[in-house]
């Protein structure tokens, strides 16, 4: 009997490409905060660390518990980037609201929270689904 | 893994994300208390008396019963200003008053239909529609007092077909807050083509009064430019210029009606020539941006109910760009800007790129319009040149102004005579002048004195006539007579002389020269200049009347002569500080400024150049480095005191201030605050003052509005809602009618000005404090803020402020005028680097905050976003410590404008320069040089910063003692720290998620083991 990914995996790869992307994006977002990146970097990072796991269950069962509940932290991961990334950017969005800026300068920004916010509901996703099925 | 064990991961999953943003938005609603709270009516502290409760613990209180009286008092209010700050330029053919029981009107001109009421940003006229709250456009203006509208025009102007060409809600201006490396493209003006113009709409104007609406609007963070186009089909020569679609109005204006009368709607003098040679233009009145009721003011003035009695407080100009100031006004950057190719190139976060030149030097608005005047009528200083000429041909005054600084016409006459000058150096001075009503209305005038200082060709540069003092009479019935005093201090025409010799060895010196003093009075600065050149040369000949009614009477100037010059009364303390901003320290001969000696001179514009070593020093910031040094402050002390032991009673009980700020107490309740507490002051204090608990100072904030507190920040009076207020005089209950409102209703500061009413102006002072100032000038008609600031003379600017501020400040309201200094441009006002001679800073633009800041007038400035010289003017010690406070005795405090992650505004700097708190944004935490907070235990260790931000704080709390913050506490008071409903909210959100995180994980890994079983 071997593992074999399984539709819940997909949706993490989905979710960590999509982290990535968040990441490049916020590159260019009026104000940052370090630790947006490092919230998205670790997303990715944890999609890369379970990948390696994955392969490497069979000799070393700690990883399979391991697998098992990383998804959890990818949305976590993801969550915080989106709650962070807030920070920054409230007096920016107070002025577009109250007309004293121009939506461009947020525009960026809204693209970032959708793509950190879908990446952070398709972990959670991810979670209700198995990750990797015996064949 | 099985179906189970899916299940409440993904659960986890859901409660930890939800936990992960609640926990995000913990720390967002923390940073944002403030204005969270404003909005909401919330408050995070509750005051508790211990005592018997029998204190009368309100230092300030309102003069009315409820809230609906402060609204109807400030609607009241709001309208009498804008009628006295109507000015009447022309009135031919007795075409104003108008008979509205028997004319019918026609608003021509599509900004009749979306006029501008205020400007944009901080200064937005607004109301709350949903809660009931009126705003008066001058369509509704002029209905709601019995006017006869065609219906016809305005249905056309109403029409979506018009709506395409129009402003947006009176405004075409586009703010940035962002740099800008090219100036400003486009403006349009939002009037429409004559082609839509029907038939059958300008036969509806037949036998009509044409009211024709001209109007330009203002913004924070925008500029006109004079190469603007429209970006429509319409066009214009500059944008203050009138475009051809509004001639074409005009036109047709003139073609269908019984008479002609124009209302410039604008806070920006437009170039207006045409329409007052024009002998079918019956009437033109200015009404600037009169704010949410003003209209109805100016709607009262049309109909004869108010007398006009303004007067303008910007020369109106036949061409917008011919004054020096505008060879240098607009965006210019280094040779070494960021987005240059320079191997030294400035770094983009520096926000250094750009720079200011005012080569004018004093010769701003009426001070170099008059000044040339008067060379070109003695024929002195190559005053005829072609240099600077709008004609191309010899200059010549007639050529070049409109209408000049001060003018205003009523619909009476009236008599002036200057009875007498008693000037008293070093003392008060005053003038006496008798106005006579000779006209058949009743009306107001104001007296307008103004002065020539002796000029020796060659010597320090002096305006040929400056404006002193003012005053307004009451309401004079036809042929009434009131002799009214106008009081002035010496000091105003003082020069300064950057070259006098001081006995201590320094250079500089404010100085009044020996020689004939000419005190004039007239109807604006032309004619009294006039009054003046005719007594001084005994002839009217070559004198040059604006308009016919311009009056030269040779009595109205008399001479006051000073034996020896004096260059010490008004000098203690003073010498040369401002080097620095001149560009000529740094590079020889690099500006040719504007001289009289010689007027062919200063019409060069600066071009790109690379700024030496010394300036890059300044243009690439952080200066103060933290050093350990001395022996340490003293912090957390047990001195027993609190604020309140500060305020004085007399002998009856009555509150009369606070100690004196030289008394030792200010510096022992100081150092009873933690180090912390002296951070978060400073560096989150710019407009949310934190309770200090530790001398029991409560929670304060700073909004700012200049036509009241901004809705944006505010939200109307609900701000009072606080149940912890409810025993203030102030509090507004939940449920009023009235609590909704928008503060930010009146006329804007030129308006208020125009008035040249000290006793209106206090009263609107007055009724911010019922329910926050601006004092730069006005250094050329291109600057989009200009409807901010109240004048383009620095002596009518700074009585402005003096009495408004006089007028809160009594009510406890601390005052924060702004933007201290030199902000005279919008574009690229972050970090643009100004430059000037330190004659020109001192006599125009630091003149406006001398007199209310060396009175004491005002507890507080805010600094501007631009530099001084190369230096971030937040911390320029010249200005803040050895002018401000050395010089004037300036005893408020400071705060900086907005920083927004930018270095070059930088806690280390503006601290130990003798700045004030920090007015930071979440933003700020992006700064390169990172946080005071984070940085505690370096200044911990420097012992010589600390002691600047105990000086700083020391200002603060002097300040802030004398206030009605204190209302409601006495030495009985404890403020104790509650959690608001919203932040009960959050702390449930926390223990709901992280509870259904830590079931659901432990449901998770037991579902596990179980399958792995």
């Amino acid at each position: 009997m071997s593992q074999k990914k399984s539709v819940g995996f997909m949706f993490t790869l989905i979710a960590a490409a999509l982290s990535l992307v968040a990441c490049i994006v916020y590159t260019q977002v009026m104000y940052t905060l370090p630790v947006v990146f490092v919230f998205l970097v670790l997303a990715v990072l944890l999609e890369a660390g379970m990948i390696v796991m994955m392969k490497k269950q069979a000799s070393n069962s700690n990883f399979t518990v391991a697998v098992s509940f990383m998804p959890i932290l990818g949305a976590i991961f993801d969550a915080g980037a989106a709650g962070a990334g807030f920070y920054l950017m409230v007096n920016q969005l107070g002025y577009v609201v109250a007309g004293l800026d121009g939506v461009d300068t947020i525009i960026t920004f809204i693209v970032f929270e959708a793509i950190t916010l879908v990446a952070m509901i398709v972990n959670i996703v991810a979670n209700f689904l198995p990750l990797q099925k015996e064949v | 893994m099985g179906k189970k064990f899916r299940k409440w991961r993904g659960l986890t999953a859901i409660s930890a994300s939800l936990l992960t943003i609640v926990v995000c938005g913990t720390t967002i609603a923390y940073a944002n208390t403030a204005i969270i709270n404003t909005r909401l009516g919330t408050s995070n502290f509750k005051y508790v008396n211990t005592g018997d409760g029998d204190e009368d613990v309100t230092y300030f209180d309102s003069d009315y019963e409820s809230l609906s009286d402060v609204v109807e008092a400030k609607n009241a209010l709001a309208e009498e200003i804008s009628e006295e700050g109507c000015v009447l330029l022309k009135n031919d053919n007795l075409a104003l008053p108008l008979d509205i029981s028997s004319e019918t009107v026609t608003l021509w001109g599509l900004n009749s239909h979306y006029p501008t009421l205020g400007g944009m940003i901080g200064s937005s006229a607004t109301v709350n529609d949903e809660a009931g709250q009126e705003s008066y456009d001058i369509e509704k203006a002029l209905m709601e007092k019995g006017y006869t509208l065609n219906q016809t025009m305005i249905d056309l102007y109403s029409s979506e077909e018009a709506k395409e060409y129009a402003r947006t809600a009176g405004h075409a201006l586009s703010p940035s807050f962002g740099p800008i490396y090219e100036n400003p493209s486009t403006y349009n003006v939002g009037e429409l083509p004559s082609s839509l113009y029907t038939d059958d709409v300008l036969s509806s104007a037949d036998g009509t009064v044409a009211l024709v609406v001209i109007s330009r609007d203002s913004s924070e963070a925008a500029d006109y430019e004079t190469e603007m186009t429209t970006g429509t089909d319409d066009s214009y020569e500059r944008p203050l210029a009138l475009s051809d679609y509004e001639k074409e109005m005009i036109a047709l204006a003139k073609a269908h009606s019984t008479k002609v009368v124009v209302m410039i709607n604008a806070s920006n003098a437009i170039e207006i020539e045409d329409l007052k040679n024009d002998s079918e233009i019956d009437s033109i009145i200015w009404v600037g941006d009169p704010g949410v009721y003003g209209f109805l003011g100016v709607a009262d003035v049309l109909s004869g109910e108010v007398n006009p009695s303004g007067s303008l407080t910007d020369t109106y100009a036949v061409n917008s760009a011919s004054s020096p100031a505008m060879v240098n006004f607009g965006v210019y950057t280094y040779a070494n800007a960021s987005n240059s190719d320079a191997s030294d190139a400035l770094d983009a976060n520096d926000k250094g790129d750009w720079y200011l030149v005012e080569s004018e030097g004093i010769y701003d608005g009426y001070k170099y319009y008059e000044t040339r005047y008067e060379d070109a009528v003695l024929n002195q200083g190559n005053a005829t040149s072609t240099s600077g000429s709008s004609t191309g041909s010899a200059w010549s005054y007639g050529d070049e102004v409109s209408y000049s600084f001060g003018y205003g016409l009523s619909y009476s006459t009236f008599e002036q005579t200057l009875d007498s000058v008693e000037v008293n150096v070093g003392g008060t001075s005053t003038a006496k002048v008798t106005v006579t009503n000779t006209g058949s209305v009743a009306g107001k005038s104001t007296a307008q004195l103004y002065v020539q200082a002796p000029y020796i060709s060659g010597g320090v540069e002096k305006s040929a006539i400056q404006l002193v003092g003012f005053a307004k009479t009451s309401e004079l019935q036809p042929g009434a007579s009131e002799t009214v005093e106008i009081t002035f201090d010496a000091s105003y025409f003082a020069s300064y002389d950057e070259t006098a010799d001081n006995a201590n060895g320094t250079k500089g010196a404010w100085v009044l020269d020996a020689g004939d003093y000419y005190f004039a009075i007239g109807n604006g600065a032309h004619e009294a200049l006039n009054n003046v050149l005719a007594n001084k040369t005994g002839s009217e000949s070559g004198l040059v009347r604006t308009t016919e009614k311009d009056v030269i009477n040779t009595a109205n100037a008399v001479v006051w002569n000073l034996a020896e010059t004096d260059a010490t009364t008004y000098s203690e303390n003073v010498e040369n500080q401002l080097s620095s901003m001149d560009l000529n320290t740094y590079i020889d001969d690099a500006v040719e400024y504007t001289t009289r000696s010689d007027w062919t001179k200063g019409w060069t514009t600066i071009e790109a150049f690379t700024p030496t070593e010394e300036m890059m020093a300044g243009l690439t910031n952080s200066v103060y480095e933290l050093t350990e040094n001395g022996e340490g402050v003293q912090w957390e002390e047990d001195n027993g005191l609190t604020i309140l032991d500060a305020l004085e009673f007399d002998e009856d009980g009555n509150y009369i201030g606070v100690k004196d700020l030289d008394d030792e107490f200010w510096d022992k309740l100081v150092q009873q605050m933690s180090l912390d507490e002296a951070i978060q002051f400073i560096e989150k204090g710019g407009d949310d003052i934190e309770n200090v608990d530790s001398v029991l100072l409560p929670r304060t904030y700073s909004n700012d509005g200049p036509v009241g507190f901004t809705f944006d920040q505010v939200a109307g009076y609900y701000v009072r809602w606080t149940a912890s207020q409810s025993s203030e005089a102030t509090y507004v209950s939940e449920d009023d009618e009235y609590a909704k409102y928008s503060m930010c209703t009146f006329p804007t500061e030129p308006v208020m000005a125009a008035t040249l009413n000290a006793e209106l102006i206090a009263q609107e002072g007055d009724a911010f404090a019922e329910d926050a100032l601006w004092s730069n000038e006005h250094r050329t008609p291109y600057c989009a803020r200009n409807h901010e600031y109240y004048s383009e003379d620095s002596i009518l600017t700074g009585l402005c402020a003096v009495a408004f501020c006089e007028g809160a400040e009594a009510k406890g309201l601390n005052t924060q005028m702004k933007h201290f200094a030199f902000n005279h441009q919008e574009s690229n006002r972050s970090g643009l680097s100004t430059f000037m001679n330190e004659q020109a800073a001192r006599e125009n633009e630091l003149r406006c905050f001398q007199l209310a800041m060396a009175t004491n007038t005002t507890s507080s400035v805010m600094t501007a976003f631009n530099r001084a010289g190369t230096v971030f003017v937040g911390a320029y010690e010249p200005l803040l410590v050895n002018i401000s406070r050395n010089e004037w005795g300036y005893e408020g405090a400071f705060v900086t404008d907005m920083i927004n992650g930018a270095d070059y505004m930088n806690w280390r700097d503006i601290t130990f320069a003798g700045g004030g708190n920090c007015l930071t944004t979440s933003a700020y935490d992006t700064s390169e040089i990172g946080t005071m907070a984070a940085s505690k235990s370096e200044i911990a260790k420097d012992t010589a910063f600390q002691e600047m931000m105990q000086n700083s704080i020391k200002y603060w709390f002097y300040q802030l003692a004398d206030s009605n913050a204190m209302n409601g506490l006495s030495v009985n008071t404890e403020i104790k720290r509650v959690l608001t409903w919203y932040q009960w909210l959050i702390i449930l959100g926390i223990v709901l998620f992280g509870a259904t995180t830590i079931c659901s994980g432990l449901m998770t890994v037991k579902a596990y083991k179980e399958e792995r079983r």
